[in-house]
């Protein structure tokens, strides 16, 4: 069921994968597969299993199974059209996610290293200047 | 999040949780789809519904449950800016309820004057109603909101003109107030909570009225007269049917001919009474003068009897 | 009501008892060391060594050791009496009782349920259990109800490591949750810019609600709803208008109600925790500075009976993010060819100012001391000026050539802080004490909602969140009084205790003297100050006026300003309000002295970097005479240094070195000059003069046109200056340099304009 062992043997979440056994519900258009099984408690049993185990994100869950996952939907609506809002912050996803080029600049959270403009600031007082 | 979204998203959580329940039994991956593919349809049904419903949209974006939000959120027709007053009819009343309690304890009259402005303000609180009660009780505003949202009979949005509440408390349940609701929900065409696009009637829920005896019941709180011609009634001991034609009346303006329980004169045992068939007998009280009567007689015959008795000895 | 009527009664104490408590606290006696910060009632039990004598002690037993405790009190007190903590939410000691989160159930005999201790009064004899099988099952079920609907989200709560409730579940709770459904998510509510709401961890004690309605006396907050509806907040939307909002955070047992400034600043458990006061208003307040490095992230207040009990006020709470902006990290001295103030060395400008003193007649002098000058650096500052031959003194806000400072009764609260509560009315004269103290204000409140003592004022004011009979504006007034044509009058004959606040404001006022004269005399007239009782009181502006006045800081009575035309010079030790001396003529050469650049800095020929109050060890006086010491929490930006240290080394630049180089020896100067320094937090009653601080001035016929103008000579009645009498906080928020550098005190001046927190 899992392919890679690596990952498997460091990743807690993907080792968890091992263990369950569920109905899969449905699949969305990156490959990555839905499961659900009642017999666990409610907020635990649904789940996701992403395509490439090696680099996943949680941010390409889409919209429809995303709701469905969280339980704001019993199922996913996959009827209504499909239009991917490109976040205020850019996002470049993992290398499944199509939907943003990939020489957008990729999202660095505040505080990053990378993140210049959300860097803090380290003075730790304001100096007067005389006008 | 438009007000469609949210009473989208609300119900759906309360559903599945319904789901989770039901699937706990194990043949679970058949049922568990129906399941979802039926609630998927009322869902639909219930956004056109609410597409339909226009005027009243935002009675359902607030009333949730039947207390509707705990917050308060300004709109033109609501916010404190406004100003409001008991008519002059009502000042009156107001006055005698003022009158019942001391001057240091005004605010014991606080559940009444809300009560009457509930009444006249056509069924429900507005901020600028409650801001008006609390000058008049000289308490913060706060304290009168405190009151209007704890009990679940002060309305804080807009209602029907009939507020239609079904008892939804176990014994009416057992005996069948889903179905009244039900009953009653088709045939006003309105879910639970919501008002009919006419403004004529909501459908409400409230809990136990004490009359589990002729159980179901459902009370109609009538706003269209204002404070003087206020009726809040019982109608007990329903169907399906009779409660839809009690609201047929009412929807013509009309009183229905029986109030309380619709097949008994009050209480009494379905089959029919089984005790105090008769005239009340008087109390049962002692007659003194044969008591008095008799107890003079024994006294005198044994008097008689000591006498002989003592002529008796006297002879010995 | 009663009871919170009796819950009053308990927490006021003579200062005795408090001298004695807190010295037991020092000493670390083992009762006191069970004394946690909030539970101060302990004073009035007595030790379960004394026998019960008093007919006012009951006997009980918690968890079978007898104790006596007295009629009346609850259950919990008896508890913690007998050293037995009893968990809890919603009960404080110092709010009325709601009983409502059920966390402090104990077991009493005879009783088939478990008993919410804090709002079940003891009986004789009674039989409390806290330890049984009972008692252990009935908090963890009500903890395990209490966590239901509380989000499990304490890794970024902000009360992480000081939540109630998290220490609580810990020591009280179950080990594992039952709990499988879904939590229930309230709205967050926008309090204003101090106060940040996540209301989905509300648990409900009411703590919040309680406080604002009962100490801070704003009728905002509520419960609105019921059951697992039930959420705390306004209703209609509103900022908290408080000056008190702040101590909501404190109370606020878990993360519901947490600090917008501090949010995700830091840990409670990465700071260092520094015991100091606030100086930003005339009381002293009793702070907690926890810093982080160099940075002060945050101010919680500390107990202290005789100041602010446990509140502080926002603006003590709140500006310490102004020590961090507009400072002086470096001396600066005006370059005479581009007439602009310049970054020089300390060594530069050291000698400028030395040479300047030195050099200049000494009539020319003038040494004026600052709203938040601390005592050292006062006494450092006298001495170096009076060696130069100075007798020019001036503090800033007082008019002193008014105020008497011969006797400390003329300028100091004499009936104590708490003593104002033992008055029966209470006249404040040209004061608005919710903007000048409200911790003081929230003392005379409970006065008068639970004691029923009278409030007066004369002058304009605000609301003060409770009833007061205004008796106007005008100054002339207090003839009325005098002369009994007041109704008022009456009502202070009868008085037993009457008292009176005098504002900061009238301090300041051109016809000062005469004002202080009349309220003197009223004093006398109405018995405001008797054999055992004093009730006049002026209320200091800020922690470093009445500090300077008892070092008489104050030109002597035959000063002299120069006539000639020769140079100037002003030592200003941090004071901002420049146009005292920038009115009279002539030029001058301005030394500042601060911690701030304002409008001091900004007017000055060199500019001397000091140490605001959280980066020295300092003593201030606060406005009841008491002595109080503030310690360095971080150290003072760039090349600033400790202010007394400045003048030591001003001392030896300009010839007259001081003779003290520590700061012990500075103290024991400061003791030498006032005896006030010796009794460090203490407070010695002082002498009232009976009207001969204001002899010299005769009767009816003042000297207002000297400097006001407006008064005119009439017989009889004294005549005061024309402008009504009105407080001198225009704005709570920024008083003083370190709170106009505020960015949160900005905020709030905002929201409070706006009503908006946007």
């Amino acid at each position: 069921m899992i392919k890679n062992n690596r990952t498997s043997i460091l990743d807690g979440s993907v080792w968890q994968l091992n263990s369950r056994k569920g109905r899969l519900v449905g699949t969305d258009q990156h490959g990555n597969e839905y499961y659900e099984n009642t017999k666990y408690q409610q907020g635990r049993s649904r789940w996701v299993k992403y395509k490439d185990l090696d680099d996943y994100n949680p941010a390409n869950v889409p919209r429809e199974w995303h709701q469905w996952l969280h339980y704001i939907s019993d199922e996913p609506d996959l009827t209504q059209e499909i239009k991917y809002e490109i976040p205020a912050i850019h996002v470049k996803l993992s290398k499944q996610f199509g939907a943003v080029a990939s020489n957008e600049p990729r999202y660095y959270p505040k505080g990053h290293f990378f993140n210049k403009k959300g860097i803090k600031d380290w003075k730790k007082y304001g100096a007067w200047s005389p006008p | 999040m438009t007000s469609s979204d949210l009473f989208f998203t609300t119900t759906t959580t309360t559903t599945s949780k319904k789901n989770n329940g039901m699937n706990n039994n194990n043949n679970n991956n058949k049922r568990n789809t129906n399941s979802n593919t039926n609630t998927k349809n009322i869902f639909k049904q219930q956004t056109s519904k609410t597409n339909n419903n226009q005027t009243f949209s935002h009675v359902i974006n607030e009333r949730l449950y039947s207390v509707g939000l705990m917050v308060h959120r300004d709109s033109a027709e609501n916010n404190s800016s406004l100003k409001w007053e008991f008519s002059k009819e009502n000042e009156t009343k107001v006055q005698t309820i003022l009158k019942r309690y001391p001057p240091n304890y005004k605010r014991s009259a606080m559940i009444p004057l809300l009560d009457v402005a509930q009444q006249q303000n056509a069924g429900y609180l507005t901020v600028p109603v409650m801001n008006h009660i609390a000058e008049l009780l000289e308490v913060a505003p706060i304290r009168v909101y405190e009151v209007a949202t704890f009990y679940s009979m002060f309305n804080r949005s807009k209602v029907g003109s009939y507020h239609v509440m079904v008892c939804g408390t176990t014994p009416c349940m057992l005996r069948g107030s889903r179905d009244i609701e039900k009953a009653l929900s088709e045939h006003l065409g309105v879910k639970k909570f919501e008002t009919t696009r006419d403004g004529k009637f909501t459908l409400g829920e409230m809990e136990c009225m004490g009359c589990c005896v002729n159980a179901p019941m459902i009370a109609v709180a009538d706003y269209t007269g204002g404070v003087e011609k206020y009726t809040y009634n019982y109608y007990e001991d329903l169907t399906p049917e009779s409660a839809v034609s009690i609201v047929q009346t009412l929807a013509q303006g009309k009183m229905p001919e029986k109030v309380g329980s619709q097949i008994r004169n009050k209480a009494e045992p379905i089959t029919g009474t089984t005790t105090l068939n008769t005239e009340p007998t008087g109390p049962n009280c002692r007659d003194l003068a044969k008591l008095k009567k008799e107890l003079e007689a024994a006294a005198a015959e044994a008097a008689k009897a000591a006498a002989a008795e003592a002529a008796a000895g006297a002879k010995k | 009501m009663r009871r919170f009527c009796a819950l009053i009664s308990r927490t006021k104490r003579s200062s005795d008892e408090i001298n004695f408590l807190r010295k037991s606290v020092a000493l670390g006696s083992a009762s006191s060391a069970q004394t946690t910060s909030s539970e101060t009632t302990k004073a009035s039990f007595s030790t379960t060594n004394t026998p019960a004598v008093d007919e006012n002690l009951v006997p009980v037993f918690v968890d079978g050791r007898e104790v006596h405790v007295q009629k009346g009190v609850t259950v919990l007190q008896a508890c913690e009496h007998a050293g037995v903590h009893v968990p809890r939410f919603c009960y404080h000691p110092r709010l009325s009782i709601a009983g409502n989160c059920r966390m402090c159930l104990v077991e009493v005999e005879k009783s088939p349920k478990p008993v919410a201790s804090c709002a079940m009064p003891v009986m004789p004899n009674m039989n409390i259990k806290t330890t049984t099988d009972l008692v252990k099952k009935a908090r963890e079920g009500v903890m395990e109800f209490l966590l239901i609907n509380h989000p499990l989200d304490c890794p970024i709560c902000d009360q992480g490591g000081e939540c109630e409730l998290q220490d609580q579940s810990m020591i009280f709770g179950s080990d594992r949750s039952r709990f499988t459904e879904g939590k229930r998510a309230v709205e967050d509510k926008e309090l204003g810019p101090l106060v940040k709401t996540v209301m989905t961890r509300c648990i409900h004690c009411t703590r919040c609600v309680r406080f604002a309605t009962e100490v801070a006396g704003v009728q905002e907050l509520g419960v609105t709803g019921r059951g697992g509806q039930a959420e705390i907040g306004t209703y209609v939307s509103k900022l908290l208008s408080s000056e008190l909002s702040g101590n909501v955070i404190d109370l606020c047992p878990v993360g519901a109600l947490t600090s917008k400034p501090f949010a995700f600043t830091a840990r409670s458990w990465e700071l260092k925790p520094t015991e100091t006061i606030d100086v930003l208003d005339g009381l002293g307040s009793s702070i907690r500075v926890d810093s982080k490095g160099t940075e002060v992230m945050r101010i919680t207040p500390r107990l202290h009976e005789g100041v602010n009990e446990e509140w502080i006020s926002d603006k003590a709470r709140f500006s310490y993010d102004g020590l961090k902006r507009q400072r002086l990290d470096a001396p600066y001295a005006k370059n005479p060819k581009t007439n602009k103030l310049e970054k020089v060395t300390w060594e530069t400008a050291l000698e400028i100012v030395g040479e300047q003193l030195s050099k200049a007649d000494p009539r020319n002098l003038r040494a004026v001391a600052g709203k938040l000058a601390d005592c050292e650096s006062i006494v450092a500052l006298k001495d170096v000026m009076t060696s130069l031959g100075c007798v020019n003194f001036e503090v800033e806000g007082v008019n002193a050539d008014a105020v008497n400072v011969d006797s400390r009764s003329n300028y100091i609260m004499n009936s104590n802080i708490v003593g104002v509560e033992d008055a029966d009315v209470v006249l404040m004269v040209g004061a608005d004490v919710r903007l000048e103290a409200p911790v003081l204000n929230a003392r005379l409140r409970r006065a008068n909602v639970a004691g029923g003592v009278k409030m007066a004022t004369l002058g304009h004011h605000g609301d003060l969140t409770y009833p007061v009979e205004n008796l106007g504006t005008e100054a002339s007034i207090i003839n009325d009084l005098l002369s009994g044509k007041h109704a008022f009058s009456e009502t202070l004959k009868n008085a037993k205790n009457p008292c009176v606040i005098v504002g900061s404001a009238v301090l300041n006022r051109p016809d000062c003297a005469q004002l202080l004269k009349s309220l003197h005399q009223l004093s006398d007239q109405f018995g405001v100050v008797t054999n055992d009782w004093n009730g006049f009181n002026v209320l200091q502006a800020s922690g470093g006026t009445t500090g300077a006045l008892d070092l008489g800081f104050v030109s002597s009575k035959n000063k002299h300003i120069s006539e000639n035309d020769g140079l100037k010079v002003v030592y200003n030790l941090g004071s901002e309000t420049i146009s005292s001396y920038d009115s009279e003529p002539g030029k001058k050469f301005v030394i500042y002295q601060g911690h701030h650049g304002d409008v001091g800095a900004a007017g000055a020929d060199v500019v001397l970097p000091g140490a605001a109050y959280t980066e020295k060890d300092a003593t201030y006086v606060n406005t009841e005479g008491r002595a109080q010491r503030a310690l360095a929490c971080v150290a003072p930006p760039g090349l600033a240094r400790a202010d007394w240290k400045i003048l030591r080394a001003v001392s030896e630049f300009a010839m007259v070195p001081l003779k003290y180089n520590t700061i012990e020896q500075c103290r024991e100067r400061l003791a030498e000059v006032s005896p006030t320094f010796n009794a460090i937090d203490e407070v010695e009653p002082s002498l009232w003069l009976n009207g001969a601080s204001y002899a010299h001035l005769a009767g009816g016929t003042p000297n207002v046109a000297a400097k006001g103008g407006a008064g005119k000579k009439t017989s009889g009645a004294t005549v005061f200056a024309s402008e009504p009498l009105t407080t001198n906080v225009e704005n709570f928020y920024m008083t003083d340099a370190i709170t106009r550098a505020s960015a949160t005190m900005a905020r709030c001046s905002k929201a409070k304009a706006t009503g908006s927190a946007f």
